[in-house]
């Protein structure tokens, strides 16, 4: 197998309720600056 | 962990798509990684076989989320997830858009927002001030006790109004260092009003990113993003662009596209490419939105329905793809990882001039999507959006599918823009399985051929 791209979220962050939401790492798909849909269609 | 059917399966978060007999890509969308797998080895695991597989290989999946305990039900630790960034995220980061102005210099073709309307709704003396919007942040900051501050200034085009934009910068910024709070901003421009004294003033002051656009070459772009006066902006921009990169801001560029420049945006690319190699410079092509107003060029131009959009996205992929020689620039464009918009987080604000509060950048200026003022506080549209996104995501994850943490119930404009009814599901599963997939499978074979490399196992 090869690995092209690590993992972004730890799957423990995922069941933990005492993880931190890093913002950063969950915030739009797109990783756009405006951080949301900004005319995006498919993302 | 003892590997066999009963302890182990494949996540229903990893998509897989076939590359040739031997080969198969691996990709998991919550955890976004990926990789090739030999063709044998994944069916043997999908079949709950893992004796004789590599232990490396395993591990390697299993720490990356392809494959996940058997007894876990990943739907409840989703949702949960889900929930937690929702109404979590503001303990970690108070994030919000200010425009300070509505006002733009320049005169696009298919711009979305009804800037004659706008334009009239903000008068000077409704515009709040620098110190009413920096108490309302600091109300949010005592309730939140948030250390980080991340802010996007938007328009119109921010830059028009300068000097609203620097008092803006600076205030905050003196304020989030009385309170020892990490201030970071990013600024959505046209590009064509950076002087060098703004963006070194910009980058002291926490500038994170610069969003700019080129529409492709030069006649391209200037039939679409002229200034008002009708000249061409191309040279402008590109020249503020080349500053910004040798100065080290990182840049996103983004490439409005429809009919009329997507067959043009491979040859424009190519120019680019000396550019786009530098690791502060991000590609961010995608579609221009259509519009419930009548605008002549997006009746023309603008694919209207979402199928439509779906197709004429394959042919903007496809002039994009055979365009680019670097798989790994690729990938970076073709991007697309686990994220929550901001119209689904609570507490995520984009405050217009006047102070009225929107959750979405497209329905600026929209009735319909009015949920509040910085000086009353939200009113209950703001509920309305959050709770329609909840219902989406849950019939996403009852229907099981594998692309909800990279869509996480879909746009909420295009909801409002298909149906005119936000609560409405706009299901784009189709793209993501039959265009996204395919598209980053062909790169990721690109990047193993050119790389040489033997998918042994051994090396992962």
């Amino acid at each position: 197998m090869v690995l092209i791209e690590k993992a972004i979220i730890n799957r423990k962050e995922i069941f933990s309720s005492t993880a931190i939401v890093k913002t950063g790492e969950t915030r739009c798909p797109q990783r756009a600056p405006c951080g949301g849909q900004k005319e995006c269609t498919v993302c | 962990m003892s590997k066999n059917s009963k302890t182990i399966k494949f996540s229903m978060f990893t998509v897989n798509y076939p590359i040739n007999e031997k080969l198969t890509m691996l990709y998991n969308t919550l955890t976004s990684a990926g990789g090739v797998i030999e063709t044998p080895i994944f069916n043997k695991i999908k079949n709950g076989f893992t004796n004789g597989v590599d232990s490396k290989i395993i591990d390697t999946l299993i720490h990356n989320g392809f494959i996940v305990n058997g007894y876990e039900n990943e739907v409840a630790s989703y949702w949960c997830f889900y929930q937690r960034i929702k109404y979590h995220s503001v303990y970690d980061e108070f994030h919000i858009a200010f425009l300070p102005t509505y006002k733009c210099n320049f005169k696009c073709v298919y711009c979305f927002e009804d800037r004659k309307s706008l334009e009239t709704v903000a008068n000077k003396k409704d515009e709040i001030r620098v110190y009413e919007l920096i108490n309302w942040i600091d109300g949010y900051q005592q309730k939140f006790n948030f250390k980080k501050l991340g802010i996007v200034f938007y328009g119109g085009e921010p830059l028009v109004n300068k000097r609203k934009l620097i008092e803006c910068i600076a205030g905050i910024k003196s304020w989030s260092e009385k309170k020892n709070i990490n201030f970071h901003f990013s600024v959505v421009t046209n590009g064509s009003l950076l002087e060098k004294n703004a963006i070194d003033f910009m980058i002291r002051n926490g500038l994170k990113e610069i969003q700019i656009t080129l529409d492709g070459d030069k006649d391209i772009h200037n039939q679409r993003r002229p200034f008002k006066n009708g000249s061409g902006s191309f040279d402008c921009i590109f020249k503020n662009l080349e500053i910004c990169i040798n100065k080290g801001v990182d840049v996103s560029l983004r490439m409005n596209i429809d009919r009329h420049n997507a067959s043009k945006i491979g040859i424009f690319l190519n120019k680019l490419k000396g550019m786009y190699h530098k690791k502060n410079l991000r590609l961010a092509p995608g579609l221009v939105d259509p519009s419930p107003f009548n605008i002549i060029w997006n009746k023309k131009y603008v694919p209207q329905s979402f199928q439509d959009r779906i197709k004429f996205m394959k042919e903007a992929k496809i002039g994009i793809f055979s365009n680019i020689e670097d798989p790994n620039v690729l990938l970076k464009e073709h991007k697309l990882q686990f994220g929550l918009c901001h119209a689904k987080i609570d507490n995520y604000f984009i405050i217009g001039p006047e102070g009225n509060i929107y959750t979405c950048y497209s329905f600026i200026g929209y009735k319909d999507a009015f949920c509040g003022n910085i000086r009353e506080g939200v009113n209950s549209k703001f509920s309305e959006f959050l709770y329609s996104n909840d219902e989406k995501v849950r019939k996403c994850l009852e229907e099981g599918c594998p692309f909800t943490p990279i869509c996480n119930g879909g746009c909420i404009y295009q909801s409002y823009l298909e149906y005119r009814d936000i609560s409405k599901r706009v299901c784009q599963r189709e793209y993501f399985q039959k265009i996204w997939l395919p598209f980053r499978a062909k790169a990721y074979y690109r990047i193993i051929k050119d790389k040489g490399n033997a998918v042994t196992g051994r090396k992962s």
